[in-house]
């Protein structure tokens, strides 16, 4: 039965392929001509010119090409299937599919298509996507070269319930900090990319706040989640264990990247460097198990 | 004096120094995890600090005295990581305060009235001709904005038949960074509270036996039996404790304790932590007996071929080494079921004798006698009272209900004017915000709206608009 709901891990490794080269496609096609709205009202926003607003939400729907259309599918269609493997593999083993590196890496990348699912249905941003994507099937396939075997939980482990809700925050969150990294890569990028038109700098440097902004509290949650959790098997919570000191880091790296925004205004390159430096901790934290042992070793 | 206190708050709130406080937070965090943190209670002890740091120096070399005199080893009860702990707590203080009449004043006397300039330069402007009188199209527009929950104060300091005013909601929303930074006060005065009151304490208690748990408790917990299971790898997938624990002779708990199920009593908790070996021992000296229980044999050889227990008897300045065969290791020189004592001088270090002896049997040696009764298994117990732990969840709620409202509601202001305009009006609204896509989705929305909600004018209301303004208008269809 695991052996089977696996086709479905491999299934969607395939379908985040194709919604990369599908990505790829929209972002590097021609595009179409301007398209009319009709309005009465002029907006304007910063130094720009004042516009129309759309009349009518058909009218933008109009506008969305069958490529976009496709690459909207397919992580839809990515998500389903991790989902459904998540299932099966939490019906099997009757607990959270977060007590192994396979377990995690597979809920990681089911967290950043998630999350990015939300960010390119709300913004329509494909170069962001194309970027996640690569993330996301490059964990998925690191998920399936480790041992998926099912094995007992150490006794540490054996809270379903905590253990479900500790990791599920942190895989969502480290869907989102994915996200922003994603958008500040392309923001990085904006200037030696030319022959896609991209979206503009003040748009990616936005949207690399909001993922962000989306990641600090559930980074927060799964740290108190984890500390409660903590506090109930050992009875300390917290230990400056490995790899809550490598959450604390990233957490402290959001927090600083929040705190210089609002309170000094970071926006642009610097802004981008530490969602970059953000992601790169998450990382950190995420694959520390390997060298850092401690607490944390078996996942 | 009040100048130089004037000073200090000025520097506290410096939101330089907020950000190099926390910057140099993540430095120690990564340290800390980066370089190996000594046991607890090793430093307190001179001889176990010194086989720390010279089990150090083949990795960290000629740094390992540096590291050892800043304190690093010890990072998170170091005076300079505290120093910086409490430096960082009385910035977050220093700047909430300094920033709450601010957020006060923009939340209950908010400017109302603004210059006919302000909806030219705005971040965000958008103009509309609606059939209506003002009044009507103020009252259009106030109808829209009150579907999104905004709050409405009228401007009355407008003339020449205008009527407008000012709109907001979330208005209590940025009161959530002074929580979050309250928060995080109380969270770091819960690490204060939790390091320097309760206690927290490893019970190595023999099945069978009890154990003091001291510190004015009264209680005495008994482990009167210990069982733990293994999958086929040999990898531990249960071990459970039944403990009883007593005050003045009375049982007021009694509980199978696992990692995840601690028994807890009148503010202290039980948790499981470890289990094992250990060595039955009474030892006597002077004709007075001055240990009896069980020695945990915790330790290893480097060969992995022994176990080791170790004890310092009351009042005889010798530590005693138990040493046994580890489970399933042979050795031609202690038998199975049988031990070594090892004496040393705790002053000296200097080995003072070996005594070899089989279960049931004494050795004289050191001034004592020792006598190893038998093998026991014990369970490793945490006995903890943590009065920082509540606060802790306290902070923790407070930062979350914080940050959400922060983020989730965020503080956002509109101003509405509307003057005449020929037989109809023309509707100004604008507003300050950063640049923000999230608020430009919902500012182009919210227009959207009161222009498809307004009645069509008399020429008709689907004109096409000037080419200058028609556009692709993807804010982000890239």
């Amino acid at each position: 039965m695991l052996e089977m709901a696996e086709y479905l891990v491999t299934a969607a490794t395939v379908i985040t392929l194709f919604g990369v080269v599908s990505c790829f496609a929209l972002v590097t096609r021609k595009r179409g001509a301007a398209v009319e709205t009709r309005s009465r009202a002029l907006v304007s926003v910063g130094d720009g010119p004042a516009e129309t607003v759309e009349a009518t939400t058909e009218a933008k729907s109009g506008r969305r090409s069958s490529l976009g259309w496709w690459v909207a599918a397919f992580q839809i269609a990515a998500v389903v299937l991790l989902t459904a493997y998540i299932v099966v593999r939490m019906t099997y083993t009757g607990h959270g599919p977060f007590s192994n590196q396979h377990e995690f890496a597979i809920a990681f990348a089911w967290g950043v298509l998630l999350v990015n699912l939300f960010f390119d249905l709300r913004y329509r941003i494909r170069l962001i996507t194309l970027i996640v994507l690569l993330v996301a099937g490059g964990m998925l396939v690191y998920g399936m070269s480790l041992d998926t075997s099912v094995k007992p939980l150490i006794p540490a482990l054996q809270n379903s319930l905590m253990l479900t809700l500790h990791v599920s925050f942190a895989v969502v969150a480290y869907g989102a900090a994915c996200v922003s990294f994603g958008a500040a890569v392309l923001y990085l990028l904006h200037p030696v990319i030319k022959r896609v038109k991209l979206p503009r700098l003040e748009v990616l440097d936005d949207i690399g706040y909001r993922a962000a902004v989306m990641t600090f509290p559930l980074l927060t949650i799964m740290i108190v989640l984890g500390s409660v959790w903590a506090n109930t098997a050992w009875g300390r919570y917290w230990g400056w264990d490995p790899k809550e000191t490598a959450a604390l880091v990233t957490w402290l790296v959001y927090g600083a990247f929040l705190h210089v925004r609002v309170v000094r205004d970071w926006r642009g390159r610097k802004a981008a460097w530490m969602l970059v430096i953000g992601f790169a901790t998450v990382l950190f934290a995420y694959f520390g198990n390997h060298f850092l042992g401690g607490l944390h070793s078996y996942a | 004096m009040r100048e130089l206190a004037a000073w200090v708050y000025r520097i506290l709130r410096s939101k330089v120094l907020g950000a190099l406080v926390i910057l140099a937070m993540a430095v120690f965090a990564l340290l800390g995890t980066l370089i190996t943190q000594e046991p607890p209670g090793s430093a307190a002890d001179p001889a176990a600090h010194a086989a720390f740091l010279a089990s150090m120096q083949p990795r960290y070399g000629g740094w390992t005295a540096v590291l050892d005199v800043l304190g690093i080893f010890n990072l998170w009860s170091s005076p300079i990581f505290l120093g910086v702990t409490v430096l960082l707590g009385l910035s977050i203080i220093a700047c909430t305060v300094h920033r709450l009449p601010q957020l006060w004043k923009r939340a209950t006397k908010p400017r109302v009235h603004v210059t006919e300039k302000f909806f030219e330069r705005a971040q965000y402007r958008a103009s509309l001709r609606l059939p209506m009188t003002p009044q009507a199209g103020l009252d259009h527009v106030g109808a829209e904005l009150r579907r999104k929950f905004y709050r409405q104060l009228t401007d009355d300091r407008l003339d020449d038949g205008a009527v407008g005013m000012y709109a907001d909601r979330f208005r209590w929303g940025p009161f959530g960074t002074a929580i979050a930074h309250a928060a995080m006060v109380v969270i770091l005065a819960a690490f204060g509270i939790s390091a320097f009151t309760g206690f927290d304490d490893t019970l190595d208690v023999a099945v069978g036996q009890s154990v003091e748990v001291g510190h004015g408790t009264g209680l005495t917990v008994t482990a009167t039996s210990f069982k733990d299971s293994y999958d086929e790898m040999g990898r531990p997938t249960d071990y459970v404790s039944h403990l009883v624990i007593e005050r003045d002779g009375q049982v007021v708990a009694e509980q199978d304790v696992r990692v995840n199920e601690p028994l807890r009593v009148d503010g202290t908790a039980f948790h499981q932590t470890s289990y094992g070996i250990a060595a039955g021992l009474r030892i006597e000296r002077l004709g007075e007996t001055v240990f009896e229980g069980a020695v945990p044999l915790k330790w290893q050889s480097n060969d992995g071929r022994y176990a080791i227990g170790k004890i310092i008897p009351r009042g005889s300045g010798i530590e005693v080494l138990v040493v046994t065969p580890a489970s399933g290791a042979t050795d031609a020189n202690i038998a199975p079921g049988s031990a070594v004592f090892e004496l040393y001088d705790v002053d000296t270090d200097e080995k003072l004798d070996v005594l070899p002896v089989e279960q049931g049997e004494s050795a004289e040696g050191g001034g004592m006698t020792l006598t190893f009764e038998r093998e026991l298994r014990y369970t490793g117990i945490i006995a903890r009272q943590d009065p920082g732990a509540a606060w802790m969840w306290v902070g923790s709620t407070l930062l979350v209900l914080g940050m959400c409202m922060t983020f989730m509601a965020r503080h956002r202001r509109l101003w509405v004017r509307v003057t005449p305009d020929g037989d109809g009006s023309l509707i100004q609204i604008a507003s300050a915000e950063k640049l923000d896509t999230t608020f430009e989705r919902h500012f182009r929305g919210l227009i959207e709206r009161i222009d498809a909600t307004a009645p069509a004018s008399d020429d008709g209301g689907d004109e096409k608009p000037p080419a200058e303004a028609m556009h692709d208008k993807e804010l982000i269809d890239a």
